[in-house]
């Protein structure tokens, strides 16, 4: 049979343009308000490593000019908390947008390196502020791979939940294994600590291989606080 | 997903732009007819007992001549009081034209069949026996017949829910209200392609020349659809033809329907795959068979997303709580205060995505409002609110039913009647 069936073209047509139109457009904002923040990201990074160059610079200060003075270590103890707090809430989470949003790998990859090493260097600093202040912090080394390690993200669950209990007291700085090739200093790090299975955990010197379960990881916890009785309640 | 779902939602709309004076227009509640030609009216009945009544009653009255239609009830083997009850009916409809045919349970399909063998009429309304017809709905339709060339074949009407009740039976009030309109838009694009069980009128003469019903696929009302599209006929909705039908009061219940609807369906198109993208059939073979197609490829991805987004995060949570022993005290401490400090910036989202989604939900809206107006149904305010369940939940169920239709089909399970 012979078809006279039409086809309104035009309409196809123009419900195509519409939609396409419709479809870039929510694309292209998204696009920008990626753009801005990435742009914000930039910013953070900077603003955190002016931030730490400013607590290197005080605890030099402290340590050579005035000594364990109690008066300046009170001072130190609310910079470096302040700091700490703001780093801890803000860094995973800038890194988690970070994986999600349209950042390509190598720019990801520096603000990844950037993040590891402004989190070694808060690191360090708070322990030599513990050695010098006696301040009541655990410090907590968190080896994990994002790529070859399943149970990972369970010691993730645990050791956020102690920070949220802890909150400043306890600082948690998390290591992705998988950038050790292209920042040496997770290797040099991995080696001093004899570390070879994920996840590991160190906390202020000891370390715990596997997933730490939320009951002894309280009490790993709770016997590094000044005073491990009032911790556990 | 979202650019063809806009593509689809745009498409209707430009089709309803271009053909808006029918729909701004107001019909008279009678049409006047230049003839009446004989009608027969089949009332197929499997296990009808409950309602078949108030089905006859509605078609006994039919505001046309009683001495040009007659009324053919088919007991397809029912086990309840079905033909007690019709034999009672009958006694009380003497001055009608009524006749019953009692026939072992062969299904809808040869129930009609075998109707169709001793009809007299020009053409023929199949009424399902939950349905209750409105009494100028003949007439209507039949003037639709008359206002077209003999290629139109089957007017279909406009169905409603009867009396809902449960939240179940409103989101289908909605659903109807939907279907009807966008059926309406499709009316006028020529690309119908199914002619609903409740007060359907066909051409008799064409039908039993294209063979009759085909029962095979389980949806005998979509299966001829499909075939008077293939011959290049045509089936129009009349919009002044109301049929109220009786909608699934449980889950259950609404879960077989659809799952026979949406079951059947895939089976047509399979039977009928040389229609799509087929220019030879026009806008049907070019827009309504590939969207029939599509919609089990939405339903893939609806239950995918569902999963992705909705049922994987709630096992990661549930691990999540058990880790900490449940313990969530430290994160509603901290909770409000995470509120005001979360900056949108770095919220876990694309922008771009949730945009498109907002604009496809607002084309919903748009096509559901527009089809609100146009509907001779009518929504309280607090009924009204049942649109936001409509839009996420009960889509979400439908595409439930496609995505399990598809395994059914693909492993060859059997849906009966």
């Amino acid at each position: 049979m012979v078809s006279h069936r039409k086809i309104s073209w035009h309409r196809y047509f123009i419900a195509a343009v519409i939609a396409l139109l419709i479809f870039s457009l929510g694309l292209s904002l998204g696009m920008i308000i990626d753009n801005e923040r990435f742009k914000w990201i930039i910013t953070q990074n900077e603003k955190q490593e002016i931030d730490y160059r400013s607590l290197q610079f005080q605890y030099l200060y402290i340590n050579s000019v005035l000594g364990d003075d109690n008066e300046t270590c009170a001072v130190l103890q609310i910079q470096l908390e302040d700091t700490l707090s703001d780093l801890g809430y803000s860094l995973d989470k800038l890194l988690n947008f970070q994986k999600e949003s349209n950042l390509n790998k190598e720019e990801y990859d520096l603000l990844h390196r950037r993040y590891i090493i402004d989190n070694l260097e808060y690191w360090l600093f708070a322990k030599k502020t513990k050695d010098l202040c006696n301040t009541d912090l655990v410090t907590v080394l968190y080896f994990f791979s994002g790529t070859e390690c399943d149970i990972c993200p369970d010691q993730g669950v645990i050791l956020t939940y102690f920070k949220r209990k802890y909150e400043e007291k306890l600082l948690i700085f998390p290591i992705d294994v998988d950038l050790e090739e292209d920042e040496p200093i997770i290797k040099i790090l991995k080696r001093r600590y004899k570390v070879y299975n994920y996840p590991t955990i160190i906390v202020e010197d000891s370390k715990f291989e596997g997933v730490v379960q939320k009951s002894d990881l309280a009490e790993i916890i709770c016997d590094n606080f000044n005073d491990p009785a009032s911790c556990q309640t | 997903m979202y650019l063809l779902s806009l593509y689809v939602g745009v498409y209707w709309l430009i089709a309803l732009i271009e053909h808006k004076k029918d729909f701004s227009k107001k019909k008279p509640e009678k049409i006047a007819l230049k003839k009446y030609p004989f009608v027969s009216i089949l009332i197929p009945v499997f296990n009808g007992g409950n309602s078949v009544a108030g089905t006859l009653k509605s078609a006994a009255k039919l505001d046309y001549p009683k001495d040009r239609y007659e009324i053919i009830l088919i007991n397809d083997g029912s086990t309840d009081n079905t033909k007690q009850v019709i034999l009672g009916e009958i006694k009380n409809h003497q001055k009608h034209n009524i006749k019953l045919i009692n026939q072992s349970n062969q299904g809808k399909a040869e129930a009609m069949n075998n109707a169709l063998k001793i009809i007299k009429g020009e053409f023929f309304a199949c009424l399902d026996a939950d349905s209750f017809v409105e009494k100028y709905a003949l007439r209507n339709m039949l003037g639709i017949f008359e206002q077209n060339d003999d290629k139109l074949t089957i007017v279909t009407p406009v169905m409603q829910v009867v009396s809902p009740k449960s939240v179940l039976q409103w989101l289908q009030k909605i659903e109807y209200v939907v279907s009807v309109f966008v059926v309406r838009i499709m009316s006028h694009i020529d690309t119908i392609y199914v002619a609903p069980g409740p007060f359907s009128i066909y051409r008799a003469k064409v039908i039993k020349k294209l063979g009759g019903f085909d029962g095979s696929t389980g949806t005998e009302d979509q299966e001829i659809g499909y075939r008077v599209q293939k011959h290049h006929l045509r089936i129009k909705q009349c919009s002044e033809a109301i049929v109220q039908t009786v909608a699934p009061k449980t889950i259950i219940a609404l879960y077989c329907q659809r799952r026979r609807w949406m079951h059947g369906s895939l089976l047509n198109i399979i039977k009928y795959k040389k229609l799509i993208f087929n220019r030879n059939y026009g806008d049907f073979g070019m827009f309504q068979a590939p969207l029939n197609m599509l919609i089990y490829f939405f339903s893939i991805c609806s239950i995918t997303f569902f999963g992705y987004f909705v049922v994987w995060p709630i096992i990661k949570l549930t691990k999540n709580l058990f880790l900490i022993r449940f313990d969530i005290m430290p994160y509603l401490k901290n909770f409000l205060d995470g509120i005001f400090k979360t900056n949108f910036k770095i919220i876990n989202l694309s922008v771009g995505r949730l945009f498109v989604f907002l604009l496809v939900i607002s084309i919903s809206i748009i096509l559901l409002y527009l089809a609100y107006q146009h509907s001779q149904d009518t929504l309280t305010k607090t009924k009204k609110l049942y649109i936001v369940p409509y839009l996420f939940l009960y889509y979400l169920f439908i595409s439930f039913v496609g995505f399990k239709a598809i395994f059914d089909v693909m492993l060859g399970r059997k849906i009966k009647w």
